[in-house]
């Protein structure tokens, strides 16, 4: 457990130093969900209608972008090496990086989420499903995202290829989240996709470290 | 010099082979080093030394043969590979600060670790603005922390001056009375006691 938060503390106050790249994420959440206005046109009733999966597909996507040097510093440095060759489980290494990822990525995009939803027109009763259908979600992309950046460590075409294997998994997860907002702003509870989506976390958490580590290992071999 | 480590340590191979990117580099290589000893791996680029070292540290699986070594547990073992393993948005105090913490070192201060290897001026500075030859002090200063009884390194040599080769050597000397295992690749003539040398190209496929 030490070693976990070492290694948060560590990515974390990288992050705060390098807060230019940190904000890049947000940024590009932010900017791209404003684009769809001026693409689709301010019609009140249809951003209504597609603004949750607008401020969804973005998160996804915003996700994405982070997942790029997720291991890839670290294997750049020689950290990524000495951790390996340290007591530190590479289960807990996995664990600690996707806690990490998601303090830095998942976590700003549920605290942009009200502002966006605000922006997009949609009604007031769809924000705190937003928040927590992506406070649920976001892990989940992290801990299949994990698993992508680890197979694709040191794959030639990564930038390609990460995108490939991700997207794909992130559809249900879009799905549910969307969901959530859909059936609240129909005055319906949403509890049963809350319960989904939890669900795919529980899921994800038993199974993405232990493949992220095996290919972690595999990617050294 | 009383002996630090146990009078059992050893790192032994047998009939090793090591396989990089599905080929295999080299074969059959054994050797047996305990308590005290150092080995030297020599050899041209490419013949398979950092591939070697990489499995002794436990890094990567041989593609054949074994490896034994005493003690067993996985805090025995320190390794300094090509790279540095430190942040360059970090100072080199939290950097060391870093891997203390991973090791579960509490014992050494910082201050303890990097003076051996003359980083006192530079504690306070972000790694990205120092040069190789310091970056390299600070990773050889890595490998000290928590005194593991077996040093696994490769090409310690790189990026240091006359003045610094003379002070790792008398690191890895004061290791080695006290009973720890060194094994590192270098293509400079060294001072230290070898015990055993390993020309990899007598084993390259």
């Amino acid at each position: 457990m030490n070693a976990i938060l070492t290694i948060i503390n560590r990515d974390l106050r990288i992050s705060f130093l390098h807060r230019a790249d940190s904000l890049l994420v947000a940024g590009f959440f932010v900017i791209t969900v404003m684009l769809f206005p001026f693409g689709i046109g301010p019609e009140p009733g249809l951003l209504e209608r597609v603004g949750a999966g607008i401020i969804w597909v973005t998160a996804l996507l915003a996700t994405l972008l982070s997942l790029n040097h997720l291991f890839s510093e670290d294997e750049r440095d020689g950290t990524l090496e000495l951790l390996l060759t340290s007591p530190v489980e590479i289960y807990s290494i996995v664990i600690a990086k996707t806690l990490s990822h998601w303090l830095t990525s998942g976590l700003p995009l549920i605290i942009l989420s009200p502002l966006l939803v605000a922006a997009l027109q949609m009604p007031s009763n769809t924000i705190l499903p937003m928040i927590i259908g992506l406070l649920l979600g976001t892990p989940t992309l992290s801990m299949i995202g994990i698993v992508g950046s680890t197979l694709t460590l040191n794959a030639r075409l990564r930038g390609i290829l990460m995108p490939l294997i991700i997207l794909p998994l992130y559809i249900p997860i879009l799905i549910f989240g969307v969901g959530c907002v859909d059936v609240e702003s129909m005055n319906f509870s949403s509890d049963r996709l809350y319960m989904v989506l939890l669900g795919f976390l529980i899921i994800s958490f038993t199974l993405c470290p232990w493949a992220a580590s095996t290919a972690l290992k595999m990617s050294f071999e | 010099m009383s002996k630090e480590f146990t009078s059992e340590s050893h790192l032994k191979a047998y009939n090793l082979s090591g396989s990089r990117s599905g080929q295999i580099v080299f074969s059959n290589i054994s050797f047996t080093i305990r308590e005290g000893q150092c080995l030297k791996i020599i050899g041209p680029n490419g013949s398979g030394k950092s591939t070697l070292l990489s499995i002794l540290a436990g890094l990567i699986k041989p593609h054949s043969g074994n490896i034994s070594r005493s003690p067993i547990e996985t805090n025995s073992i320190r390794y300094s590979g090509h790279k540095s393993g430190l942040k360059d948005a970090l100072t080199i105090k939290e950097n060391i600060n870093f891997w203390r913490k991973i090791y579960g070192c509490n014992s050494d201060s910082v201050e303890e670790v990097t003076t051996n290897l003359s980083l006192q001026n530079v504690l306070n500075t972000y790694t990205g603005l120092l040069s190789a030859g310091v970056k390299k002090r600070a990773s050889l200063a890595i490998v000290t922390i928590g005194h593991a009884p077996i040093w696994i390194l490769d090409e310690p040599y790189a990026s240091l001056d006359k003045e610094n080769i003379k002070l790792l050597d008398g690191l890895i000397n004061i290791h080695l009375n006290k009973g720890g295992i060194v094994a590192f690749s270098s293509h400079q003539e060294s001072q230290l006691p070898i015990t055993t040398s390993i020309d990899m190209h007598q084993y390259t496929v």
